[in-house]
This record gives C-alpha cells, sequence and structure tokens, in this order.
C-alpha cells in the first residue's frame, strides 16, 4: 500500500469540509461550521494497480482572515481547489490560490467545482470558464449534499497517484 | 523524558504509554510533519521556539483540537502538545461570525451585480419604452433585490414590491415614495451625489435610513446610469438590499476580537487600535497608563470557567 497526500484549498465556505466527510463518512450537514487549522482524514482506495491510501488534508479556507500556508503542501502529492458554483468570487479566489500554490509547489492540480446541486452563479462566461479550467490537470463538477462527482474525483486522483 | 496530563495523550500516542523515552509513531499524521520542522530546530541547538498552527483529531469517543510547540532552550529540546479549549471555541465563534458575514456580503453583491447586467441588457434593447416591457417587469416581481426604474430626469418609472417591502412599516407612515425617500436620503448623506448624476457614473455605497421608533435600516444602494447606443443616459437603476444584518453581524465581530470575554471590557487589541487611531490624528494627547496589582489572581480563578 502507498500513501498519497492530498491538499484541499480554496475560499472559506466552499464546500472542502463537506466534500471530505461526504467522500469518507458519506454524511452531508446543512448546517456551517467554519474549520479552524487542519484535519487530516485518511482513506483506502483500490486502483487497479494497487491499493492507495489517501491521506486528506482539510485546510481552513483561505480568505481575509487565514492566510495561504505553503507549509500544509509539504509532500503533498496533488491539490484540490475547490470553488462554489453559486458564488463567483471563489473562483475568483481559487485562482489566486492556485497562482500561489503553484509557486511552491510542482505537483498536480485539481479543480471542483461544488455545490452542482444547486443554480450555478450568474455570471461565470463560458470563456474564463474554459480558461480556468485548462489551468488544472482535471475538473470536476461536484456536490457534497447529493455526493455527485465525488467518488469519482477522490478515486480519479488515487488513480493518477498511481500512474 | 515524557511529561503528559490527561489521557487523551495516550490516545493519540499509544506508542508513549508507560514510557520514558519512545519514537513517536504515525498516528497523528499532522504531529509527524511538524516534527521535520521540530528536529530543524534542535538540530541548531540554538533557542528558539515553533508553533504547528491548530489541526483537530479524532478519537475514539471525542474530536480533540491540539497545537504543538517545539521548544529548544539551554541545549535542552522541547515538545509541547496541548490541546486546546476555550481558545479554540473562542476563535472559532469569532471567525464564524466573519466568515458568515463574508458569505451574506458575497450574497448580496452577486444579487446586485447579476440585476444590473441582466437588466443593462434587456434595456439597452431599442424599442422604446422599457417600462412596459414584459421581462423587465417579470424580473422585477420575483427578485428580491428593491429596484426602481427612473427616467433621466430622475422621474420613477417602474418599482418592484421588494423595493416597497423595504420601506414598509406599519408604525411609520412614510411621507415620501420609496424612490423619493431613496434620493432624499442619498443626497443628505453624500455629498457627491450630484457629481455622481450630472457624470452619469455609477455608485455603491450604504445609507442609513433612520425610522424611529424603530431600530434604523442600513441599505446597500447601487445606481447605474443606462446609456444609448449614443451615450446619452436613458434610464437610471437603482437597486437597494437591506445590510442592516450584516452590520450587526460585523460589529458583533468586533466585540468578540476588541472585548475581553471575562470581564467584558475593552482589551489589549482594542487599547493598540485605539492608539493608533489617535497617534492617527496628529494631536498631542496624553496616555495615563493604570496597573492593578495582581489582577492576574482574578483571571486565574475565573477565567478557565
Ligand atoms: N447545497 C449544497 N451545499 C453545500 C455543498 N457543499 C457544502 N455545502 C454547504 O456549504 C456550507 C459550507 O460548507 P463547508 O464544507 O463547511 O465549507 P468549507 O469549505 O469547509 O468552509 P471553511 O472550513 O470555512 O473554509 C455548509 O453550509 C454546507 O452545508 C453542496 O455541494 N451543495
Ligand atoms: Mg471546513
Amino acid at each position: 500500500m502507498i500513501q498519497k497526500k492530498i491538499c484541499l484549498l480554496g475560499a472559506s465556505a466552499v464546500g472542502k469540509t463537506s466534500l471530505i466527510r461526504q467522500y469518507v463518512e458519506g454524511i452531508f450537514s446543512k448546517k456551517y461550521l467554519t474549520s479552524i487549522g487542519v484535519k487530516i482524514d485518511k482513506k483506502q482506495v483500490k486502483t487497479d494497480k494497487q491499493i492507495v491510501q489517501l491521506m486528506i488534508w482539510d485546510i481552513e479556507g483561505i480568505d481575509r482572515y487565514c492566510g495561504f500556508q505553503a507549509k500544509y503542501l509539504r509532500g503533498a502529492s496533488a491539490f484540490i481547489i475547490v470553488t462554489d458554483q453559486t458564488r463567483s468570487q471563489s473562483l475568483v479566489e481559487g485562482f489566486d490560490i492556485l497562482k500561489m500554490v503553484q509557486e511552491v509547489a510542482d505537483i498536480p492540480g485539481f479543480l471542483a467545482i461544488n455545490k452542482s446541486d444547486l443554480p450555478a452563479s450568474w455570471h461565470w462566461s463560458e470563456t474564463e470558464l474554459e480558461e480556468l479550467k485548462q489551468s488544472f490537470n482535471q475538473f470536476f463538477d461536484t456536490s457534497a449534499k447529493t455526493g455527485d462527482g465525488v467518488e469519482n474525483m477522490f478515486s480519479h486522483i488515487a488513480k493518477v497517484q498511481t500512474e | 523524558m515524557i511529561y503528559k496530563s490527561g489521557n487523551w495523550l495516550d490516545e493519540l500516542l499509544s506508542e508513549t504509554v508507560g514510557k520514558k523515552v519512545c519514537v513517536i509513531e504515525q498516528n497523528s499524521a499532522y504531529l509527524e510533519d511538524f516534527l521535520i520542522d521540530a528536529e530543524h530546530l534542535w538540530q541548531t541547538n540554538k533557542d528558539g521556539r515553533i508553533e504547528s498552527g491548530i489541526w483537530t483529531e479524532q478519537l475514539s469517543t471525542q474530536l480533540i483540537r491540539l497545537e504543538a510547540s517545539a521548544v529548544q532552550a539551554d541545549h535542552q529540546s522541547y515538545l509541547v502538545v496541548n490541546k486546546l479549549e476555550d481558545k479554540y471555541n473562542q476563535k472559532q465563534q469569532t471567525l464564524q461570525i466573519a466568515r458568515e458575514m463574508l458569505l451574506s456580503t458575497d450574497k448580496i453583491s452577486e444579487q446586485h451585480d447579476y440585476l444590473h447586467a441582466r437588466l443593462e441588457e434587456l434595456l439597452s434593447e431599442p424599442n422604446g419604452s422599457l417600462a412596459a416591457q414584459q421581462p423587465v417587469a417579470q424580473a422585477l416581481s420575483q427578485t428580491d433585490l428593491g429596484v426602481a426604474i427612473l427616467d433621466a430626469e430622475l422621474r420613477l418609472l417602474n418599482c418592484n414590491p421588494a423595493l416597497r417591502a423595504l420601506f414598509d412599516d406599519s408604525q411609520v407612515e412614510l411621507d415620501l415614495p420609496p424612490d423619493k425617500l431613496i434620493l432624499e436620503l442619498f443626497r443628505a448623506q453624500y455629498p457627491e451625489c450630484e457629481r455622481i448624476f450630472s457624470t452619469a457614473s455609477s455608485w455603491t455605497g450604504e445609507i442609513y435610513w433612520l425610522n424611529p421608533p424603530q431600530q434604523g435600516k442600513w441599505l446597500k444602494l447601487s445606481i447605474h446610469p443606462i446609456k444609448s447606443e449614443t451615450q446619452r443616459v436613458q434610464n437610471w437603476l437603482f437597486s437597494v438590499s437591506d445590510v442592516t444584518q450584516i452590520k450587526y453581524l460585523l460589529r458583533r465581530n468586533e466585540k468578540l476580537t476588541h472585548f475581553d470575554a471575562l470581564t467584558d471590557l475593552p482589551n489589549r487589541q482594542y487599547f493598540w487600535q485605539n492608539l493608533e487611531n489617535k497617534i492617527k490624528q496628529n494631536r498631542p494627547f496624553y496616555l495615563l497608563y493604570i496597573d492593578i496589582k495582581q489582577f492576574k489572581r482574578i483571571t486565574w480563578s475565573f477565567g478557565r470557567r
């Protein structure tokens, strides 16, 4: 079994904690409880080649109250930037975070466009979105609420790790 | 040498149970990661201290919040792992409010922006009287943002139920229709008002509506000119939303960060902020410093509850 560290990053309240909770425990809560610091969850994934133990780092939302901390990325094999499709601001912030990550780490990055169960924000133009998606290895539409796309995203990332 | 109190550490670092010396195993990935930095510090053999930042561990029966420090002092190396309670809760509460507030602000500006974009699109279509346009009327009746459309001379053409609802208050008899009231508040509170209209600019800001005996309302107001192809102003678009709640949250948040939880007195941060403000004013002032002897006793005996 190999172990891989995956970091979830993004603005606050985009659904980082909820995505992990859905993936690891199959639970979703409507209530928003903001995370402080870091919490690490583990989950084993069987890929075609081997079993991967994902160490999933849930990192406090990056906003005006908590800055980006490069040290959390040490030893990471991949990162996911989570955005909330009902708040276009979270996409702008996600892009800023991406730039900061790329300055310190050269690892695969994935984009989660979360809350796909809700209507999308009004002014993400297709071209802007396309440009953003290009900057990532892959993007996923996810809903931590219904679970849509969540399992798929993490297992894809695990699979990439074994290639 | 290992010293500990509380059995949470036995569960987290079971390899330390009953031992004086041990190797920390892989139970806490976060701590393990921090030990890399800690070892760096210890190896330098220079006095110093580094902090791990807060993290959470799920034990079998409880969720615990921890913070570790590595210390090097007098050729001794220490690792201190603290279980946080009050400190964590206070920080969590403060940030909870702050972040909920960020969310509401985001949501409101999102609505404003969307509405402007849509209306601008609809209104700039070149077919006559806009107020009568079906899509506009429909969009307006559905949004919960207060909207008024005025002509170039600031006469009301159309306003929606949400706008009337903002000022609807059975206790207060309004002597002006909502659009006139907004204009009046805007003129009274912002001297740049006339310049906005004469230069056909956009403006966004907050106006305060005092409506005794009620609490008063903070309203976020956006004003946008809608221009024809020849760049002449055809209409003015006002959109208004109630941000009183956000203001209130903001204040509560300031209270949490600036007042001591035990005594409810202004705290150190409050003091420094005030001092800074005073200094900025660039005028001489006096500072009276009073030290209460043995106040620590009070904090120690009551502060931990
Ligand atoms: N409808 C819907 N709501 C979601 C979804 N994901 C998260 N939420 C809600 O969004 C809010 C924030 O979710 P969290 O998972 O706490 O967000 P976070 O990114 O961990 O936030 P911070 O820890 O503050 O950075 C909560 O109220 C969740 O219930 C989703 O896919 N759909
Ligand atoms: Mg969280």
